[in-house]
């Protein structure tokens, strides 16, 4: 989980908010603006999961479900993104392998 | 938060979970003053039950179910009378050697136990159903 945070904190959101300064142009709703609302969601999962081993770790919470679903959750988001990320990619290197 | 309305049922199942752990609580508590016949509010240990209740949440209108799973509404105690035992010798019994002893009864402790485990396990099930689910859909990407 630590792991996955660190990534979208730092590569995840710099990658895309290039994206979206690219797209902003177009209007509120672009391409752009989705994914970047996509990676703070998705970061924001990270975080919760994160608060929620680190209250269960120092007495604050005593609910272990909680802790796990929070977890669960921030895998689940992160694999969504991952997914939605790499056919992005895959469908850009399709579009520049086009001949001239 | 957007992508958490996406999670609903398994939000839904960890306030179940966190519900059926308040109910093994009680039952624990209950057992623990089994044979308790001094309380702060005098008297002998009250038998003492959950209340559910359930939670709507959200307008229906925004593409959400509405569905807000389960809320602890509050704990009540168990109006049923106290047994009376003969007890000349204990501290506690009145002027016929009767001791009014706490209603709760082990049997049905028992029963509201594994009651609570089962609906535990329940809920559990259900978010790991939610999990498997969401992780065959990503796979449909892979074609």
């Amino acid at each position: 989980m630590h792991i996955n945070s660190i990534n979208l904190g730092s590569t995840g959101s710099e990658a895309v908010s290039g994206l979206g300064a690219a797209a902003s142009k177009v209007g509120d709703g672009s391409f752009g603006n989705v994914i970047q609302k996509f990676v703070a969601d998705t970061n924001a999962q990270q975080t919760q999961a994160d608060h929620a081993v680190q209250k269960l770790a120092t007495g604050q919470s005593d609910s272990i479900h909680e802790t796990m679903l929070a977890m669960a959750k921030a895998d689940l988001s992160l694999r969504v993104f991952v997914e939605v990320q790499s056919k992005v990619v895959e469908a850009y290197q399709e579009v520049m392998r086009m001949q001239m | 938060m957007s992508f958490d309305s996406a999670l609903g049922a398994l939000n839904i199942a960890a306030s179940g979970l966190g519900a059926e752990r308040l109910r093994m609580e009680v039952v624990a508590n209950n057992i623990a003053n089994a044979s308790v016949t001094r309380t702060p509010d005098g008297g002998p240990y009250r038998r003492r039950d959950v209340v559910f209740e359930t939670v709507l949440s959200g307008v229906e209108a925004n593409g959400t179910s509405g569905l807000g799973g389960v809320r602890v509404a509050g704990l009540v105690d168990d109006q049923s009378e106290m047994p009376r035992i003969y007890n000349p010798g204990h501290p506690d019994a009145d002027a016929d050697g009767f001791v009014t002893m706490p209603n709760v009864s082990l049997p049905t402790e028992m029963v509201n136990l594994i009651t609570a485990s089962r609906a535990y396990e329940a809920n559990l099930r259900v978010a790991q159903s939610f999990l498997e689910l969401s992780q065959s859909a990503l796979a449909l990407t892979r074609g």
